[in-house]
C-alpha cells in the first residue's frame, strides 16, 4: 500500500499531454502533480515524504527537460527521471541517460512502457530513500561523538589495534578502551564489521597512518 | 399726199432725237441707195441726207470691213427670205468718234418690181455704253463670285484634309475609339471595332443595345456602375471587362473614357477608347500561374523542411489521445469503474483528435491549390495560424516568440495561403538566424499596424547577427541563400507574392541588432481588385 503515497510530477508544456498522462496515472493509483515548464516546477515547493519520480518533457520553451535535469543534479535533487520527447534523438538520450534519467521513452508510447519505466523509478527512489536516511540515521549519531571519540573511530576504521592507537595518539591503551567502548554504545553496532559498514555509508574516511 | 406724207415723216424725225427714218433701195443691177434720209442723219452722222442720198457708201464706208461684209451678208438674207434686215454697227463718223447705231427695217417689193426697206436708225451708244458698263460690273462680279468660290472652296479643301486627317487618324487608331452623343447614340466609332469585336461599326450604329449585350453577364455590373459614375462625376475613367466576340471568343477590354465638355460647359458626349489587352491579360495569367507553380514549390519545400515540426505537432495529440484512451480502459477495468474519469478522457480525446486535424488541414491548405485563389481575410489571423502551424518548430528552435498586432487593421484582399507562405518564409528564416544566438538571446517579433489610410504593414523583428548590409537587397535574388538546404527561392518568391498584391516586401537591420522584413500591402476591397 505505500504506492498510494507515491507521487509523479509531470511536466510537460503540452496541455493535451499534461492531461493525458495525468489520467494514465491516476488510473494506476499514482498521485500526479502536472507543471507546465521546468520553471513553474522549480518555484513549487517539492516536498514529498513517500517514494516519487519525475515525467519530464525533452522539449519545452524556456528550460527544457535536459535544463532542469541538470539544475536538479547540481541543488543534490535525487528524484529519478524519466524523459518524454516527440523526437527521440540517440545523443539527446544518451546524455540523459548518462546523467541518471531512468527511461527515454519517443512519443506516442505505450502505456506499459511508462507504468513500468515509473514503477523502476519509485522503486530506485524507494531505494534511495532507504539509503539516504540510513545515511541520516548514522550521520545523526556520528554527530553525538566527541571530538576524541570521532578521532578514535577514524583509527578504528582503519584496522588500528587499542594499542597501535594508543601509540598514535599517545594516550593510554586503557583510555582508548574507553572511548572505543562510547563509540561503539553512540553508534548503535554491535560488531567492527558494522562499524566500518556504517561509516562507509556515512562517509567517515578512516585515517591513514604508517606506523 | 406726198407732200402731206413728207410732212408726217418729219415731224416724226423731229421727234426722234437720236434717230433717223429711211428708205433703202436695192438696185436689181447691184448695189443700193438711200431714196430717203431724214433730217436725223446730219445729227446722227454728222453728213447730210442729200449727200447719202446721193452715194450711200458714204455711211457704208464709216464701218469696218469685216462689219461691211456681215451687214452685206444680212442683207443678202433680207432680199431672199424677206425677212426684216436689223442689225447693229459700230461706225467710225467724221467728227472722229465711233458710235454704235442700230437698224431696223423691212423689205418690200414696190410696184415697179424694186425693193426698198423702210427703216430706222438710232444711235445706241449711250446704251452700249450702259450695257458695256453693266456687262464690265457684272464680269467683275463674277470674278469676285469666282475669287471667293476658289477661297472658300480652298478653306473647304483644308478643312477636308484636317478632318480626313484626323478621321485617317481614328480609323486607323489599333484601339477601338467612340464617341457618343449626350443621347447616347454614337456620333463616331472607329473601324478598329471590327478587329476587335468582330461586330461592324453599322452594327453597333443600328443596335444601340448590342455593347451591352455582348459584356459578359458576370461584367455587366462594372459596366452599369462605371456608366453611372461617368455621368455623375466629369472625370476619366478606367474599368475593365470581358465580351463575347461576334465569333464566339472571349476579349478582355481595357475600357478608358471621359464626358467631352466644350469652352461654354456644355456636355457633348463621352469619348471613350477600348483598348483589347487580351493577350496582355494571357500573360498575366500565364505568369501569375507560373508565380503560383513557383510559390507552391517554395511551400512543399518549406513544409518539407518543416516537417520535424509538423510530425510533433501531429505527435502531441496522437500521444494525449493513446493515453487517455488507455487510461480510459484502466478505470473501465476498476472493481468499480469510474465512468466520470471515462467520459472525460474521452471529451479530450475528442478534442485532441480535432486538434491533430486542424495540423493535417493547415498542412494540406498550404500544400495543394495551385491555383491563386483571392478572398478577403484577416491579416492578424493569418498570422496567428501561421504561428500554430510553426508552433513546433518554434519550441524545437528554443525561440520566445511574441506578436504585437494592431486589433484594428481593416481586413485585406488576396491570395491569403500566399501570404501565409510570405509570413512562414520569413518566420523561418528569422528561426534560422538565431541558431548561433544564446537561447536567451533569441526573440522573435511579429506586428502589425495600419500605415496610414491605405495601408498594413507587416514587419519581424529578430534578435540574430542581422544582415551583412552589402547583401541586404541581393538576399532577394532567386537562388541567393546561405542556408544549405534552402531552395534560395524563399525571399524572391515572397517579394514577388507581395509585389503580385501590389504591396512591397523589404528587408533591413533594426537600430538595436537583428535583422527586420517587413512587407506593406494596400487596403483593398475586392471591388477594387478588377
Amino acid at each position: 500500500m505505500s504506492e498510494k503515497q507515491s507521487t509523479v510530477f509531470v511536466v510537460d508544456d503540452d496541455t493535451s499531454i499534461r492531461k493525458g498522462l495525468n489520467r494514465l496515472l491516476k488510473s494506476t493509483g499514482y498521485e500526479v502533480e502536472a507543471f507546465a515548464s521546468a520553471e513553474e516546477f522549480l518555484a513549487s515547493e517539492i516536498s514529498s515524504d513517500g517514494p516519487a519520480c519525475l515525467v519530464l518533457d525533452v522539449q519545452m520553451p524556456g528550460l527544457s527537460g535536459l535544463n532542469l535535469q541538470e539544475k536538479l543534479v547540481s541543488r543534490d535533487y535525487s528524484r529519478p527521471i524519466i524523459f518524454i520527447t516527440g523526437h527521440g534523438d540517440i545523443p539527446t538520450s544518451v546524455k540523459a541517460m548518462k546523467k541518471g534519467a531512468v527511461e527515454f521513452l519517443t512519443k506516442p508510447f505505450d502505456d506499459s512502457k511508462l507504468l513500468d519505466a515509473v514503477q523502476e523509478a519509485l522503486q530506485k527512489d524507494s531505494q534511495t530513500r532507504t539509503v539516504l536516511s540510513e545515511q541520516e540515521d548514522i550521520r545523526q549519531r556520528l554527530a553525538t561523538l566527541t571530538p576524541r571519540e570521532h578521532e578514535i573511530l577514524t583509527h578504528v576504521i582503519a584496522g588500528l589495534l587499542n594499542k597501535q592507537i594508543a601509540y598514535v595518539l599517545k594516550i593510554s591503551e586503557k583510555t582508548v578502551k574507553v572511548h572505543r567502548g562510547r563509540v561503539m554504545e553512540k553508534t548503535g553496532v554491535e560488531s567492527l564489521a558494522e562499524l566500518v559498514r556504517c561509516t562507509e555509508k556515512a562517509g567517515v574516511k578512516p585515517v591513514e597512518v604508517s606506523i | 399726199m406726198q407732200k402731206e406724207r413728207e410732212e408726217q415723216l418729219h415731224q416724226v424725225d423731229d421727234n426722234l432725237p437720236n434717230g433717223m427714218i429711211y428708205r433703202l433701195v436695192h438696185n436689181p443691177e447691184g448695189g443700193r441707195s438711200f431714196v430717203y434720209a431724214s433730217e436725223g442723219c446730219e445729227r446722227l452722222f454728222h453728213v447730210t441726207p442729200e449727200s447719202i442720198k446721193k452715194d450711200a457708201s458714204l455711211l457704208y464706208n464709216m464701218a469696218s470691213p469685216e462689219d461691211r461684209q456681215r451687214v452685206a451678208n444680212l442683207e443678202m438674207q433680207s432680199i431672199e427670205t424677206l425677212s426684216p434686215f436689223n442689225y447693229e454697227v459700230p461706225l467710225n463718223i467724221p467728227n472722229g468718234e465711233v458710235r454704235w447705231y442700230k437698224w431696223n427695217s423691212k423689205p418690200k417689193h414696190l410696184a415697179d418690181g424694186s425693193l426698198v426697206w423702210d427703216g430706222v436708225c438710232l444711235d445706241i451708244t449711250d446704251l452700249k455704253q450702259t450695257e458695256e458698263a453693266l456687262r464690265k460690273a457684272h464680269d467683275k462680279l463674277e470674278r469676285r463670285v469666282e475669287e471667293r468660290t476658289a477661297q472658300l472652296s480652298e478653306t473647304i479643301n483644308k478643312l477636308r484634309k484636317t478632318e480626313s486627317r484626323y478621321r485617317t487618324v481614328a480609323n486607323f487608331a489599333y484601339d477601338w475609339e467612340w464617341w457618343e452623343d449626350p443621347d447616347g447614340t454614337f456620333n463616331y466609332i472607329s473601324p478598329s471595332c471590327e478587329r476587335i469585336t468582330g461586330y461592324r461599326i453599322e452594327e453597333f450604329d443600328d443596335d444601340p443595345k448590342l455593347l451591352n449585350q455582348i459584356i459578359l453577364p458576370e461584367d455587366r455590373d462594372i459596366w452599369v456602375n462605371h456608366r453611372q459614375e461617368v455621368t455623375k462625376e466629369n472625370k476619366f475613367r478606367e474599368i475593365q471587362f470581358r465580351l463575347l466576340k461576334k465569333n464566339g471568343e472571349i476579349c478582355w477590354i481595357e475600357h478608358a473614357c471621359q464626358p467631352v465638355i466644350d469652352d461654354q460647359g456644355r456636355f457633348l458626349g463621352i469619348r471613350a477608347s477600348n483598348r483589347d489587352i487580351t493577350e496582355r491579360k494571357r500573360l498575366e495569367t500565364e505568369s501569375q500561374q507560373l508565380r503560383s507553380e513557383l510559390a507552391h514549390l517554395d511551400r512543399v519545400t518549406t513544409m518539407g523542411a518543416m516537417t520535424a515540426a509538423i510530425a510533433h505537432e501531429i505527435n502531441q495529440p496522437l500521444t494525449a489521445i493513446l493515453s487517455n484512451a488507455q487510461a480510459a480502459l484502466r478505470f473501465l477495468r476498476h472493481d468499480q469503474p469510474d465512468l466520470q474519469e471515462v467520459e472525460e478522457a474521452l471529451e479530450d480525446i475528442v478534442e485532441d483528435d480535432k486538434r491533430a486535424a486542424e495540423v493535417i488541414r493547415r498542412l494540406r491548405k498550404m500544400l495543394k491549390g495551385q491555383e491563386p485563389l483571392y478572398e478577403t481575410f484577416d491579416l492578424n489571423a493569418a498570422i496567428e495560424e501561421v504561428l500554430k502551424l510553426a508552433n513546433s518548430e518554434i519550441v524545437l528552435k528554443d525561440v520566445s516568440v511574441k506578436t504585437d498586432l494592431n486589433s484594428h487593421i481593416p481586413m485585406l484582399y488576396g491570395d491569403y495561403i500566399q501570404i501565409q507562405q510570405v509570413i512562414i518564409n520569413l518566420l523561418i528564416n528569422a528561426l534560422d538566424a538565431l541558431k548561433d544566438q544564446p537561447k536567451a538571446a533569441r526573440h522573435v517579433l511579429l506586428s502589425t499596424r495600419v500605415e496610414g489610410k491605405d495601408g498594413v504593414t507587416f514587419a519581424i523583428t529578430d534578435s540574430g547577427p542581422g544582415i551583412n548590409p552589402d547583401r541586404i537587397e541581393t538576399i532577394f535574388d532567386p537562388f541567393y541563400t546561405m542556408k544549405p538546404q534552402g531552395t534560395g527561392l524563399g525571399l524572391p518568391i515572397s517579394r514577388s507574392i507581395i509585389e503580385a498584391h501590389e504591396g512591397h516586401l523589404r528587408a533591413e537591420n533594426h537600430p538595436d541588432g537583428g535583422a527586420r522584413f517587413m512587407f506593406w500591402l494596400p487596403i483593398r476591397k475586392e471591388s477594387d481588385h478588377r
